[in-house]
């Protein structure tokens, strides 16, 4: 079964803070890693291609140097190959355009049985390149897997663990397909250290093309959302006190909890 | 000038960070109270590739040279010193005096293992008689046909009750004494007539055993002269040399996360109706903990450097560890007293982490010994020489 | 009747109009629910200011009197979303975000950009026709501005940040039904599985978690408390006082001295929350605290307090939701 895992490189949570006060975000440190939920279908990814004889997996991440970054630490955790696709622009860029580059990607890598990417993206507006890919390519798409695993009887099919109210439920499907994992649904296993220097010395650990090279030009590139900026929620008010009798109050309550 | 980290540093700082808070913080004070190594996490970080950070991947390490090294006891001590200790002994002065000196051979011999964290090292130089003054060893080496039978104490050595190996140096030419009559030795502690003692009770390190080695005729066959017979000496100093180094860094890791510790509680707490934040003299307790911590990781990264990039490095090194345990001491007992009472609580880690900090002072080379270091250096490049 | 026969009836020409409709796609009984109504009701407020219909895509004929109640000037019945409103030259498309990835899947149909889980500033720029909104990143900390400015453009909403909509019910519509028939379903259906998620996830990690304190009462209530982390599909745990009555173990303490905690809602139940407990909640983005001294320092902490006495409210919000 041939994986390819879609990644994405975003700004550490911990590295910014934001004042809501100045409507302002305070970048500390220049740091990224990878989307939470990335890194959970990086290890469904390893783990299933692992479990199956003759699976491999190929990382694949479009951007600047964070995303160049998030494939050497694939490398690092045991995907067989990476594909750059190395451009700046990229980074703010809408579902529509970086399902294209994905697309022409996946046709670069000599096809794929299985895309795997995060079910949520924190930074961005991204989580629906899983389904737009699915209905690009028209293959079925199943959404915030926890866990995915060969379906044990009939060849080129997969089973899929969902959280649905009340519990969990399997479905299947056929292969070829696009899964995308549900965050903290596995342990992401640590790259080694040695593994992770003898990423970074080999020169051809990742294979880096511009989307010109993917055949992609301005037309295809053009975005179909604009980022206009950033506003910021109200500044958080401490101490709303919920009043009335028992009743009322555990009524307020439970409304409040079911949002 | 270029202060940034290289990608595969920065990566690896990435991975140790993720590893170290959330498998290793959460064992810390389990550790401490217990005094026991926990050994499903050392065997999970042999598995991946901490015990040989520096060393080169042909021995099995993982390459990353002193500035990776440095990292790792930055982020191993910022969360365990106590583990650190552990870690800091096998690769510093351990592993680091067979790769440093040792033949090719013994080198394939025993470093695959000691990088994998199958085997734990231990580093023998301290007798009941010699601590500072290291070259008035005792322990002697007696050569008879293809084997040396060593005979003697070690004292106060790190990792002694749970080591598989120790670098050990013995007197082979009592007349020499310790400058040309010395060796090291490469010891399996599984060789009859060794034993380790019960780990010594310490103010601090608990989870780090340390212990009296003893040597009842152990035969050593000769194959497992590390390096030339009689220059055990110079690659023991050698190797503490380079050990300062790291040292540095974990008492950087240490002084870090009391900084952090520290931020959060004076933000958290209010008296006098306001955060302590507020009080100019907890402001100017923070101000001097952060450029202390920032004059350190200047220090140590650019001794680092120094180390990776084949140039001089003694005295900085020397000044790595004496400005790190100090900065380490004096930080940690600041954020002691910003937390006041829960700073003495044995269930913070502020407690701990001054109980660990303060032994940075005193083991490999108390920082009088440090002082005599740098001095000597400065001194030598005027052309005077000294002796401690 | 089909739209020829309703243009000559209306005197205009519907088919060239309804470019510049709005649609609002609510497969099942979705709007019949609060979501389904809150979109409607958001469509119904950018139509009455572009002078447009609203038109609401069904699966359920039954659904279709709510439909028009909440805003729709028609609905369409088909069994095949995606298929039918693509050949509707709709401009605007909006659906509750439950349903992001059909959302998605017009989308890349239809070429055209899509916002999902707008929480605020839907709009329609009055010059470019662009559809704006913002969507909130990094669990909450901020939110982006961005704008759709495909000729097609669609958004999914988040309708728990929507006010409530009112029905109508002397609002009329029409309703017309497709016959194009259901897409061949992707995935088939094994029902409940034995899986159990790992047990890896410390309590840093937690998304909802229930805390409970001395302040409780009785170890009674530790129960009911777990009954409550469950319903909400989170974890329980507690403060010191309540790992000295041995409610908890050392592993789900909360506190500075224990584990620090950002979970998207903490609930303290009977937390009195000195600074050590307090200290290790800041990264909480929402905190509600019952507690029955209205002196309890917790409600320093909490964005929504209860004074009341933990051991009532508990039962109670138990039944309440069900
Ligand atoms: C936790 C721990 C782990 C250790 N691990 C190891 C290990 O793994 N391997 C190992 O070989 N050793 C180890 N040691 C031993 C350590 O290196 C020695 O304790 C240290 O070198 C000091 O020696 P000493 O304790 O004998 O003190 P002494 O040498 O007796 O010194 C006593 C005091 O005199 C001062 N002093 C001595 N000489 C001079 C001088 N010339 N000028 C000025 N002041 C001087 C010292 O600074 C100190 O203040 C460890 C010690 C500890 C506490």
């Amino acid at each position: 079964m041939n994986i390819v895992v879609l990644l994405r490189a975003l700004r550490d949570p911990a590295s910014f803070s934001v004042n809501r006060r100045a409507q302002k975000i305070f970048v500390h440190r220049d740091l990224h890693r990878l989307n939470p939920a990335d890194h959970n279908a990086l290890e469904a990814a390893l783990a299933l291609a692992g479990a199956s004889a003759g699976g491999s997996v190929a990382a694949l991440a479009c951007g600047g140097e964070p995303a160049g970054e998030a494939l050497y630490q694939a490398r690092a955790m045991g995907a067989g190959r990476a594909l750059w696709v190395k451009d700046e622009a990229l980074q703010p860029a809408d579902g529509a355009v970086v399902t294209r580059v994905v697309q022409q990607a996946l046709a670069r890598l000599g096809g794929a049985d299985l895309v795997l990417l995060g079910a949520d993206v924190l930074d961005a507006d991204l989580a629906q390149v899983g389904p737009r890919l699915a209905a690009a390519q028209g293959w079925p798409f199943v959404e915030a897997g926890y866990r995915v695993r060969a379906a044990p009887a009939s060849q080129g099919r997969l089973q899929v663990v969902l959280a649905k109210p009340g519990g969990y439920q399997a479905v299947e499907i056929g292969l070829p397909a696009v899964v995308s994992i549900a965050v903290d649904s596995n342990k992401p296993r640590y790259p080694s250290a040695p593994s992770i220097m003898r990423a970074y010395a080999d020169l051809q650990a990742l294979d880096v093309v511009s989307p010109a090279e993917l055949g992609l030009d301005q037309a295809a590139l053009a975005a179909r959302v604009d980022r206009l900026g950033e506003s910021f929620p109200p500044e958080r008010t401490f101490g709303e006190r919920l009043e009335g009798t028992l009743g009322d109050v555990v009524a307020q309550l439970a409304a409040r909890l079911q949002r | 000038m270029d202060f940034t980290f290289s990608p595969q540093h920065a990566a690896l700082r990435r991975m140790l960070r993720d590893f170290c808070q959330q498998e290793l913080r959460p064992r810390a004070a389990q550790v401490d109270h217990t005094g026991q190594p926990d050994r499903e996490i050392l065997r999970w970080m042999g598995e991946l590739g901490l015990f040989g950070v520096p060393f080169s991947q042909e021995y099995g390490g993982a390459g990353a040279g002193e500035i990776g090294y440095c990292i790792l006891m930055e982020e191993l001590n910022r969360v365990c010193p106590s583990t650190a200790a552990i870690i800091g002994a096998h690769i510093g002065i351990a592993a680091m005096s067979l790769y440093l000196d040792g033949s090719p051979a013994l080198k394939r011999k025993y470093l695959p293992d000691l990088c994998a964290g199958r085997a734990i090292g231990a580093f023998g130089l301290t007798e009941p008689n010699a601590g500072s003054d290291a070259a008035a060893i005792q322990l002697r080496a007696t050569l008879e046909g293809d084997a040396y039978f060593l005979d003697g104490q070690k004292m106060w050595i790190t990792n002694g009750p749970i080591a598989d190996l120790v670098m050990v140096l013995a007197v082979t030419d009592p007349a020499l004494g310790a400058h040309g009559g010395a060796t090291v030795f490469v010891v399996e502690t599984n060789t009859a007539g060794f034993s380790a003692g019960k780990p010594e009770k310490k103010m601090g390190l608990h989870g780090s055993p340390t212990s009296v080695l003893n040597f009842d005729d152990v035969r050593v066959p000769k194959e497992n002269v590390l390096g030339q017979v009689g220059l055990g000496f110079v690659t023991f100093m050698k190797t503490l040399d380079i050990g300062r180094v790291s040292l540095g860094a974990a008492t950087l890791g240490g002084a870090e996360a009391a900084l952090q510790a520290s931020l959060r509680w004076v933000k958290a707490r209010s008296q006098f109706g306001r955060p302590i934040a507020n009080m100019q003299s907890i402001q100017f307790m923070l101000a001097d903990m952060a450029t202390e911590i920032e004059a350190l990781r200047s220090l140590v990264y650019r001794t680092a450097w120094l180390v990776d990039t084949d140039r001089p490095f003694v005295k900085e090194a020397g000044m790595c560890k004496l400005l790190g345990s100090e900065t380490a001491s004096r930080c940690i007992d600041r954020a002691l007293q910003i937390h006041g009472a829960l700073g003495v609580s044995r269930e913070f880690h502020i407690e701990r982490g001054w109980r660990d900090a303060r032994i940075g002072e005193i083991f490999e080379g108390t920082n009088e010994i440090q002082r005599i270091v740098i001095a000597s250096e400065l001194l030598q490049e005027i052309g005077v020489r000294i002796r401690p | 009747m089909d739209l020829a026969d309703l243009s000559a009836l209306l005197g205009e020409d519907l088919a060239a109009e309804t470019f510049s409709d709005i649609w609002v796609v609510l497969p099942g009984h979705e709007a019949a629910t609060p979501a389904g109504a809150a979109v409607l009701a958001e469509a119904r407020r950018l139509a009455d200011a572009l002078g447009c219909y609203v038109h609401a895509v069904l699966s359920d004929d039954a659904a279709a009197p709510a439909a028009v109640a909440f805003g729709a000037d028609r609905a369409h019945i088909t069994a095949d979303a995606v298929e039918y409103v693509s050949g509707q030259n709709p401009e605007f498309v909006l659906l509750p975000a439950g349903l992001n990835a059909l959302a998605a899947r017009l989308a890349q149909r239809l070429d055209s950009g899509l916002i999902t889980a707008v929480t605020a500033g839907l709009d329609v720029d009055p010059d470019t026709r662009a559809l704006r909104g913002s969507r909130p990143v990094y669990g909450g900390d901020y939110l982006l501005d961005l704008a759709v400015t495909s000729p097609v453009k669609i958004a999914t909403l988040d309708t728990a940040t929507l006010p409530a909509a009112y029905a109508d019910p002397g609002r009329t519509g029409e309703t017309l039904i497709s016959d194009l028939p259901a897409p061949e379903p992707h995935a088939r259906d094994l029902g409940r599985v034995d899986y159990h998620p790992p047990a890896w996830r410390p309590l840093s990690k937690g998304r909802v978690i229930v805390s409970i304190g001395r302040g409780l009462g009785e170890a009674a209530g530790v129960a009911q408390a777990q009954a409550l982390a469950s319903r909400l599909g989170g974890e329980l745990a507690g403060d010191r006082s309540a790992r000295d009555s041995g409610w908890i173990d050392e592993a789900h303490e909360v506190g500075v001295t224990g584990q620090e905690v950002a979970p998207d809602l903490y609930l303290a139940l009977g937390i009195l929350g000195d600074t050590i407990h307090n200290a290790a909640i800041t990264g909480a983005r929402r905190v509600i605290a019952v507690h029955a001294n209205p002196a309890a320092p917790i409600f320093q902490a909490a964005d929504v307090c209860v004074v009341a006495e933990p051991s009532a409210v508990l039962p109670a919000l138990l039944a309440a939701l069900g």
